[in-house]
């Protein structure tokens, strides 16, 4: 379980996470739409760090050991799959690019045919 | 009626051949051919010999890669109402003087898609190294495992295509491999491909993109991106 200092840490953490997406949002780096997603998130850590028996309770249910491990195992997933989503959006958006430059090309090739 | 056809010339650090394979095809009178230099943002003067020698050509803003440039010829094909375009290579290794053997079965309407090969009868005296020999000859099988189909010279860059491949290519050209992927999604698409001997010559200057530690992992890399395909799509434009 944890002490009620890890606690207080913990939540100072996870509020000073909820500033930084809020601000993010604010000054219009996220959009709206996205920024739901990072704020589940917060919310969640919260949740966690109110009530650290659901942890426990649901690492028992899946079979893992200890509270750590369970979210150890959490973040990478976490991070894997959000790895995963940015590679594929960079690689959306490296076809548009460079679709963009073969039109720019075409379009170069076209106007110094009329000078 | 004459056909419009047109010769996609993809140019990277070619300063030195381009201007020789460019007069090369400015000499050949049998067939009207036009002709397009892309010059695939090369680091070299290639963009100063294509501008002072007053040559049709696309000069990309930043390299993009073969396929890419490619697919920038098949663009212009595509938006200028050409009806075959044929690959070219700038540095010299094809031969202009068997255009007219690679563009016949299209204009008769015989296939789809002409592949200009080194491995048919006899015609070429460069073959190309043992090693990569070998990786053509396990693409071909696998391709003629997968589809039924033999092509002999699956990674030949002189190859003709037809109005409706010009279209396909125009909108789907994959930018890693190009040659052998986009063989065998024509064949899964039962498009007709023929392919015709032709000569080609060593390289004249600068260095082939594909190394020799690379030609074993070029061979790895196209046999999983065929088995892939199967699950992929490709058409043209909707």
């Amino acid at each position: 379980m944890l002490s009620i200092k890890l606690q207080i840490f913990l939540t100072v953490v996870t509020i000073l996470y909820f500033i930084i997406v809020l601000r993010a949002v604010r000054k219009e780096k996220m959009p709206i739409k996205s920024s739901v997603l990072w704020f589940l998130f917060g919310i969640l850590m919260i949740v966690f760090i109110l009530f650290p028996k659901v942890l426990v309770d649901f690492a028992s249910i899946v079979g893992i050991k200890t509270i750590s491990n369970l979210v150890l195992f959490a973040g990478v997933m976490c991070l894997l799959i959000l790895s995963f989503d940015l590679y594929r959006i960079y690689n959306m958006e490296k076809k548009k690019n460079i679709a963009l430059a073969q039109e720019i090309g075409i379009i170069k090739n076209e106007l110094s045919k009329k000078k | 009626m004459s056909k419009k056809i047109l010769i996609i010339i993809p140019a990277y650090n070619e300063e030195k051949n381009i201007l020789k394979t460019i007069n090369n095809i400015k000499e050949y009178k049998k067939i009207k051919l036009d002709y397009i230099v892309i010059n695939d943002g090369s680091s070299d003067g290639t963009r100063d010999v294509l501008k002072q020698s007053d040559i049709n050509f696309i000069d990309l803003p930043f390299n993009l890669g073969i396929g890419a440039a490619v697919q920038t010829g098949y663009r212009y094909a595509y938006y200028n109402g050409y009806d075959i375009a044929v690959q070219f290579d700038g540095d010299g290794q094809h031969d202009i003087n068997y255009i007219d053997k690679i563009v016949d079965p299209i204009i008769s309407g015989d296939a789809d898609m002409v592949i200009g090969s080194r491995f048919i009868d006899d015609t070429s005296s460069f073959k190309s190294t043992k090693a990569r020999q070998f990786g053509i000859n396990v693409i071909s099988g696998l391709i003629k495992l997968c589809s039924g189909k033999k092509i002999k010279d699956v990674t030949s860059g002189y190859r003709a295509v037809n109005k409706k491949i010009i279209e396909v290519f125009s909108n789907n050209y994959p930018f890693d491999f190009p040659e052998p992927i986009t063989n065998y999604a024509l064949l899964k698409n039962n498009f007709k491909i023929k392919e015709v001997g032709v000569n080609m010559y060593e390289r004249v200057g600068g260095q082939s993109s594909i190394s020799y530690l690379k030609s074993i992992y070029y061979m790895f890399n196209v046999c999983l991106s065929i088995v892939i395909l199967n699950y992929k799509k490709f058409g043209g434009r909707k």
